[in-house]
């Protein structure tokens, strides 16, 4: 799932003619065009092996392509260096099926990190995470540890950490893949939600099989595919 | 200001995950303190070595040259004038046949010998201070092809001992780099192994820090600092230890060795804490730096 939250006309993403072979041989990602507009709420959906994982990992450019060119905000990622990735990476917000929240942390310094990260002071930290807590209803639940809430509830602390510090691009890998159909609908709903902060114009449902793009259903089927729990991301 | 938070955060992050996996912590601490005692052992070692080198090395550093009988006064100033010319020479001294001889009529022991000779056998000497060891053995050289040489007895100098001395100094001196090196080469090793065990008990954290934007020096920071804290804190106890330690050695030493001339240099323990310190600093700072790089490559 992608949000690009902006007006702006340039597409936030673009995919051209992309390939990601693994040293394995494994064909991850082939020839994949796609344009992001600013401003678009993107599904995208396959199954299991599809390739959606690794076009995550390519956004936040964990990876690199192997063959074409992924331009983010303007960035040729391929060709950024890696001094500037930190910059890049805090224009980008992301929440992964596995939470990845940090344990030691409670709820609030969880969502503080992100900021502490990049030297934010600490009256600004207060503040802004105490926001994005409240935004997805949670700021009751600040001095809990992770391990004391739900799946639903760290879900939306890893949430609130995406969003704490205003980023221009939100990734969400499997978002609601851990978690039962209802708590999964919660989660959609939240992040729909977030258009009230992020001005979502609007939805998008990019299908993905074997490495490729197989639809792209501009017009939006969002809400069939909440009810598949079996589709996801 | 974000500097100042940034090392802020280094400082407070490398403390409690110092203490947190305190026994890893403490393994790598006595790992280290050990080897700072070897090297700091080695390093005071070589420093009463050098101590007692230095005392003989002024006992010796005199060659005489004896002048034979025949030759003209002229000549013996020119040789003097010579070798003092020589970079390494100190001083140059002309002891004439009738100073040596009231010098060799000093001796008690030589009385008997004396009433048994006529004239005044003993030749005349020149007494040559040099600066430098290794000097001692070149105006030897020089000596010995000089034709106001006495043949029969050309030099004297304890040559056989300063040579013995000096390979035993070079040969030490080796030993000790050697040494030097496998010790440093062992601490980075553990310092690189618990930095590495830190580093796989937060890896969660290191991952999240790069997602959400952390630079490579934001994440190798704590891990840096972490390092030098247990440099530090090892350097420290070792230090201690062989503070404590030097004084009743030297004493020991002194008492059984009554004839070596070794003494408590208060000055060397100075010199040595700033060492032990600064290479714990290092020790741990570079260990730690390889151990965390393949983890903080963005």
């Amino acid at each position: 799932m992608v949000i690009a939250p902006d007006f702006d006309t340039a597409p936030a993403i673009r995919f051209e003619h992309v390939w990601k072979t693994y040293p394995n041989g494994t064909n991850a990602l082939r020839d994949v065009c796609l344009s992001v507009p600013q401003g678009d709420f993107l599904f995208l959906v396959g199954p299991s092996g599809a390739g959606k994982s690794s076009l995550v990992r390519l956004l936040i450019r964990e990876e690199l392509p192997t063959q074409g060119r992924l331009v983010v905000h303007g960035h040729e990622l391929g060709a950024m260096r890696r001094r500037r990735l930190p910059r890049f990476r805090r224009t980008i917000g992301t929440v992964f099926q596995d939470f990845k929240l940090l344990p030691r942390l409670t709820v609030e310094e969880n969502v503080m990190f992100a900021l502490r990260v990049l030297g934010r002071s600490s009256r600004a930290i207060a503040r802004q995470s105490a926001g994005a807590l409240e935004t997805v209803g949670l700021h009751a639940m600040g001095r809990k540890y992770p391990c004391e809430l739900s799946g639903g509830e760290q879900q939306r602390v890893a949430i609130a950490r995406a969003l704490v510090h205003r980023p221009r691009l939100i990734v969400a890998d499997e978002p609601t893949g851990n978690l039962d159909p209802v708590t999964a609908w919660e989660i959609m709903q939240l992040l729909l939600g977030i258009r009230d902060i992020v001005d979502l114009v609007r939805r998008r449902v990019v299908a993905i099989e074997r490495g490729g793009v197989v639809r792209d259903d501009r017009a939006g089927r969002y809400h069939v595919d909440l009810a598949e729990p079996a589709v996801r991301s | 200001m974000w500097i100042w938070r940034n090392l802020l955060f280094a400082l407070d992050s490398a403390w409690q995950n110092f203490w947190r996996n305190a026994a890893v912590s403490m393994a790598a601490v006595l790992s280290i303190m050990l080897i700072l005692l070897l090297a700091g052992a080695s390093l005071l070692f070589g420093h009463a070595l050098g101590q007692v080198l230095d005392t003989y090395r002024q006992r010796v550093s005199v060659l005489t040259i004896s002048v034979a009988d025949d030759t003209p006064l002229p000549a013996v100033y020119d040789f003097a004038d010579q070798l003092r010319a020589r970079p390494g020479v100190v001083s140059v001294r002309f002891v004439t046949k009738g100073e040596e001889l009231e010098r060799f009529s000093a001796d008690p022991r030589n009385q008997q010998l004396l009433e048994q000779l006529q004239g005044n056998p003993v030749p005349a000497k020149l007494e040559v201070r040099v600066a430098r060891l290794d000097e001692i053995g070149r105006v030897d050289a020089l000596a010995r092809q000089w034709r106001g040489v006495d043949h029969s007895d050309p030099t004297d100098y304890q040559g056989d001992f300063v040579g013995n001395m000096q390979r035993l100094q070079t040969w030490l001196t080796i030993a000790g780099l050697g040494l030097l090196v496998v010790l440093t080469v062992a601490s980075v090793v553990i310092v690189m192994n618990t930095i590495r065990t830190a580093v796989y008990h937060r890896r969660q954290e290191i991952e999240v820090m790069k997602l959400v934007g952390a630079t490579e020096w934001f994440v190798r920071g704590p891990f840096v600092v972490e390092g030098i804290i247990t440099g530090l804190i090892a350097a420290g106890l070792a230090l201690g230890i062989l503070v404590v330690a030097y004084r009743p050695f030297v004493q020991t030493f002194q008492s059984a060795l009554f004839f070596v001339p070794l003494t408590y240099d208060p000055r060397f323990v100075g010199v040595l804490g700033q060492d032990l310190l600064l290479g714990g600093t290092l020790l741990g700072a570079v260990g730690s730096y390889i151990g965390v790089r393949r983890f903080v490559r963005l």
